[in-house]
């Protein structure tokens, strides 16, 4: 091979990893986008590779001269151990087919070099068993002539490249562009302000300060004042452009006398919900170099590409952790305007497979989208009177994790922050480890993509809980503790997620409760709170013996006043660790708040 | 301060050489002009041009004996209706009076105060502050203007004042903008017809606003002074200067709130109108935009003046407005101002503007001209380079077919209509009578609509057999 190619590292990672989220899992066909030489994307077009423009379109950023090609083709196979001559030969069918198409596919080049790349997923009653991905790479000319796997040369080792460097070698000579409405626009002005070419130039772009962007500046580079970092989480715009429309005609052109009619206002309202309107927001990747006229031409095909087809409806973004630029989805909207999220479950879902993400998991929520045109980089909507400090990440990780039981270990599954007394500049020992047990949970469900609210300051709480009238107004600000109870309000107001309640009246009782517990982790993958009589604790985890019934606690204690960074404390005198059912007194009664997580979209 | 633009005394001086040939004692007029919104300075009224009053039939016979003998109704309702063909803000900012001798006009000015009480009430009713007026006076003998100013205020009492003599018009810039109603989608709501002037403005008003405007690409300022346009504009010779509109967003997406279920909404289905106004080199963009949005309400809001007086036999109004699915108001002329004045420069921007009914031509038009501004017949013809522009009467005008079919039946509008005018021609006076301004009746304007429909169609079809051919 003359040009190495290279991965996405998350992309062949997540290959044959067990995970839920684990990449190219689903049976079928993937088409393989690369930016350059690097594979960075893989769409999933279904069992029969049922590859079209739309489709590509709608995981792809527009960008200017296709910087992003189709590749190669991936092929997971299911129930199979090895990858035989009619899986290559299915395979380089298809991508003959898309070639030939020539969508998104550099045809000038003979010598472009494609890949086909396998993997196999075994389903069991037990286990799923996927395998790591073989990639082949050939010529043109070889898509045609081979037959069978042993023609092929096998990249034994293919090159992976992290996140970090795509991004790096994307944005090192292009511009990411956001182009926006900032209100619903009526679909067919839309499309005719769109169509109006050449001198009735009826559709404009204009920046933040206003200027419209016209060839008056040669180079796109010239309207771009502050390109923004690319190493956040979230990738913003180096610029955010409006649209706006011309409601003049061309000095030229005819006028003609106004045509009125009279309507009442009943007729009006019914008219209103006829009419199909879109929320368009669209990104473009755009070459450095570009000049504006050819920048003006991408941000109208982008827009085309954008309405192409919809009615009524409204633009997300998402910045999704393996890609190195943001997704935009599109949703229905509802009679009055709004998306509901209930309603768009069947194209999330289809987003889902598209982008393979798992079905278990919300991502595409419209709760959960990144406001790229709005927000401003680095800004955080954190509580100005009580500043966040730093928080450990998975601290029970640092602990023997092997069953002590001779029976299983139950763990909290993903990443969530320890909050304890005196953190984040609030003096609440003595008082805050219910709130402290909260937060923890609200940082998982933060941290796995359940929501993008920020954790819950005391305050915030206390105020809520006030506005649910569970508590007086007195209630902001004191030192009052809050209980199972409490939580469950907050969590459901919060982030509409319901808690069951274990209520165990003796401490003695708590060991009976282990399968439950177990289930908990198994399902929910989320700490839990423990409240009750006495003190508030986080469980992480259960170590359980089914036969003997014998179970230890991995408990997270929100009680610790010292420094946040000292795993060394934390572990050695038991602030998250392993702890016996005795524990839990005999004399006290405890409630254990589960939070139910959904696993749907 | 009143600034008299240097045409306007050459003009009073023409006036009264005809005052002369009639042997007339004295000719009282109009004066043309412009309020600069200038902040700096306070009051100037600009004059551009003069138009004089028609003479009254009543009053022929008994011949005028001084300004204390003039019908106050007559003058008043004949600026009135000048008013209508006055455009791009121009206004009527006073009186003008021509005579031989100082001795012929009366010292006693109280009628001539009521006169322009009577003018200003008729005006108020569009236009947003009472205002100052002028008074000129041109006496023959001594080739002198003398001025006097008044307002409101001081109960029309006239008084000296500053004046100056320049080439004001020159000064001036013309600013348009071709608006497409139908991707406005505003929905109006109107209590009904009387006060559709303020509803039409508080419609509009957002619009003019919120909105962001542009001369060629460029967005403007709106508190940067026009000066440098207004300069290149007389430097390039050109007409005027086209100002766009880009919105953010349309109004369909929303209904208009606070959204009455029984309330009437008015909503253009269609039209593409030009609004245009002129402005002072010492004014700024923002008295631009707003100018052309008082151009654009009082142009629609005469419109449906003139449909509501076409119709005052008929019950005309928002409930008819109801029932038929879409009225197509009349169409707007633009004149060129100047074009019956040889001794005035041509080079003046200018313009006035008339209104056309459906079955009404460019005859009409020029009937109309000559009845109130005493324009010769001939100057305004449909060829005439006098016309600036004409609105079409077709629903769309963009494919090539139905244009010509458009000018087919235009033409053959025009033969009915001088039909038409011939019976009307001898009416003159009658124009001035307090309402309509046009006399054919209703019944007959629906059937000659009807023909002039199959003629069109009928040409249409001729046409594109031709054509293919």
């Amino acid at each position: 091979m003359d040009k190495a190619f290279r991965f996405n590292k998350d992309l062949i990672d997540g290959c044959g990893s067990d995970s839920d989220d684990s990449r190219l899992s689903q049976i079928g066909y993937y088409v393989l986008v690369a930016y350059n030489n690097t594979v960075v994307q893989a769409i999933y077009c279904g069992e029969t590779c049922d590859v079209n423009q739309s489709l590509i379109d709608s995981c792809l950023p527009v960008t200017l001269n296709n910087v992003f090609k189709i590749i190669g083709l991936h092929e997971t196979v299911a129930n199979k151990d090895t990858i035989d001559s009619s899986n290559v030969q299915q395979s380089l069918e298809k991508l003959s087919l898309i070639i030939k198409n020539g969508y998104r596919v550099d045809q000038q080049q003979e010598q472009q070099q494609y890949i086909i790349s396998f993997s196999t997923v075994c389903e069991s009653e037990q286990e799923i068993k996927r395998s790591g991905i073989s990639v082949y790479g050939l010529t043109k000319t070889a898509i045609a002539t081979t037959k069978s796997l042993d023609q092929l040369t096998l990249i034994s080792d293919p090159i992976k490249v992290g996140q970090e460097a795509i991004r790096a070698e994307i944005y090192k000579s292009n511009y990411l562009v956001s182009i926006s409405t900032t209100t619903s626009i009526p679909l067919n002005l839309l499309k005719s302000h769109l169509e109006s070419n050449g001198d009735t130039n009826s559709i404009y772009f204009t920046t933040s300060d206003k200027s419209i962007i016209s060839n008056q500046q040669t180079n796109i580079k010239d309207w771009i004042k502050s390109p923004t970092k690319k190493e956040d989480t979230i990738i913003y715009p180096d610029i955010n452009l409006n649209v706006l429309f011309k409601i003049t005609a061309n000095g030229s052109g005819n006028t003609s006398a106004p045509a009125v009619s009279v309507e009442k206002g009943i007729t009006l309202l019914n008219l209103g919900e006829n009419i199909n309107t879109i929320s368009m927001s669209t990104l473009c990747i755009i070459d450095k170099e570009a000049k504006t006229q050819d920048a003006i031409t991408l941000f109208k095909q982008a827009i085309k590409t954008q309405i192409n087809g919809q009615s009524n409806c409204k633009a997300f973004h998402f910045q999704l952790g393996f890609l190195p630029y943001p997704i935009t989805t599109i949703y229905s909207k509802t009679s009055d305007g709004k998306v509901d999220d209930a309603l768009t479950y069947n194209q999330r879902k289809q987003y889902h497979q598209l982008l393979d993400l798992p079905l278990t998991r919300a991502y595409l929520k419209t709760s959960l989208c990144d406001d790229l045109v709005n927000n401003k980089p680095n800004t955080t909507n954190n509580s100005k009177k009580q500043t966040s400090t730093q928080h450990l990440i998975n601290v029970h990780k640092n602990l023997d994790l092997e069953s002590k039981t001779d029976g299983s270990v139950y763990l909290v599954d993903g990443n969530y922050e320890y909050y304890h007394y005196l953190q984040d500049n609030m003096d609440d020992n003595g008082w805050g480890c219910a709130y402290r047990s909260m937060q923890t949970i609200c940082s998982w469900l933060k941290l796995q993509n359940f929501t993008k609210k920020p954790v819950p300051t005391h305050l915030d709480i206390q105020k809520i809980l006030v506005e649910l009238q569970d508590k007086e107004q007195s209630f902001i600000k004191s030192k009052q503790w809050i209980g199972a109870f409490e939580i469950t309000l907050c969590l459901d107001y919060l982030y509409n997620i319901e808690c069951k309640i274990l209520n165990i009246s003796s401490g003695a009782d708590v060991v009976y409760k282990s399968r439950e517990l177990a289930k908990h982790f198994q399902v929910n993958k989320c700490p839990i709170m423990i409240g009750g009589g006495v003190l508030a604790y986080t469980l992480l985890g259960i170590d359980f013996n089914e036969s003997t019934g014998e179970t230890r606690y991995l408990i997270l204690d929100p009680h610790y006043t010292g420094a946040t960074d000292n795993i060394k404390l934390i572990k050695e005198k038991g602030w998250c660790g392993w702890k016996p059912a005795s524990l839990f007194r005999k004399d006290a009664f405890y409630n254990f708040c589960m939070p139910q997580i959904k696993n749907d979209l | 301060m009143i600034v008299v633009d240097s045409s306007v005394k050459k003009e009073l001086e023409s006036r009264l050489g005809k005052c002369d040939s009639k042997n007339t004692l004295f000719e009282i007029g109009l004066l043309i002009g412009h309020y600069p919104a200038i902040t700096t300075s306070s009051d100037v009224i600009n004059i551009v041009g003069v138009i004089p009053t028609l003479e009254n039939p009543d009053q022929v016979g008994e011949g005028i004996s001084g300004t204390k003998s003039l019908d106050k109704d007559w003058v008043s309702e004949h600026a009135r209706q000048v008013s209508r063909m006055l455009c791009g803000n121009m206004t009527i900012v006073g009186l003008y009076l021509v005579s031989k001798s100082n001795a012929t006009l009366d010292q006693d000015e109280s009628n001539l105060s009521k006169i322009l009480k009577s003018i200003n009430e008729l005006l108020c009713l569009t236009a947003s502050k009472s205002t100052n007026f002028a008074l000129l006076s041109f006496i023959g003998e001594t080739k002198s203007l003398n001025i006097k100013s008044t307002s409101p205020s001081t109960m029309y009492k006239f008084s000296k004042c500053e004046y100056k003599e320049t080439n004001v018009i020159q000064e001036y810039g013309c600013f348009r903008m071709k608006l497409v109603l139908k991707d406005l989608s505003l929905k109006i709501a109107i209590k009904d017809l009387d006060s559709i002037h303020k509803d039409l403005d508080n419609s509009f008003k957002p619009l003019f606003e919120e909105s962001m405007f542009i001369i060629d690409d460029k967005s403007l300022d709106l508190s940067s002074s026009v000066s440098s346009i207004v300069k290149q504009q007389h430097q390039q010779q050109k007409e005027s200067n086209i100002i766009d509109i880009l919105v953010q967003y349309f109004n369909t997406s929303a209904p208009p709130t606070p959204l009455n279920e029984t309330s009437n909404y008015l909503i253009f289905n269609d039209g593409v109108v030009e609004c245009l106004t002129y402005a002072h080199e010492k004014e700024s963009f923002s008295n631009v935009v707003s100018g052309l949005r008082k151009d654009l309400v009082k142009s629609i809001a005469t419109r449906f003046e003139l449909l509501l007086e076409d119709q005052e036999n008929k019950e005309f109004s928002v409930n008819s407005l109801l029932e038929s699915s879409s009225t197509r108001l009349p169409r707007k002329v633009n004149i060129s101002y100047w074009s019956n004045n040889s001794s005035s420069s041509k080079t003046s921007t200018i313009s006035i503007c008339d209104y056309l009914f459906q079955d009404e031509s460019i005859s009409d038009c020029s009937q109309r001209l000559h009845d109130l501004l005493q324009y010769d017949k001939e100057t305004i013809n449909e060829n005439s380079s006098n016309i600036i522009s004409i609105e079409s009467e077709s629903v769309q005008t963009k494919k090539s077919t139905t244009k010509t079919a458009t000018t087919n039946s235009n033409s053959n509008n025009n033969k009915n209509n001088n039909n038409n005018n011939n019976n009307k021609s001898s009416t003159t006076p009658s124009s001035l009578s307090s309402k309509s301004t046009t006399t054919t009746s209703p019944s007959k304007s629906n059937s000659t609509a009807l023909v002039i429909g199959l003629l069109s169609i009928i040409i249409l079809l001729v046409a594109i057999f031709i054509t293919k051919k």
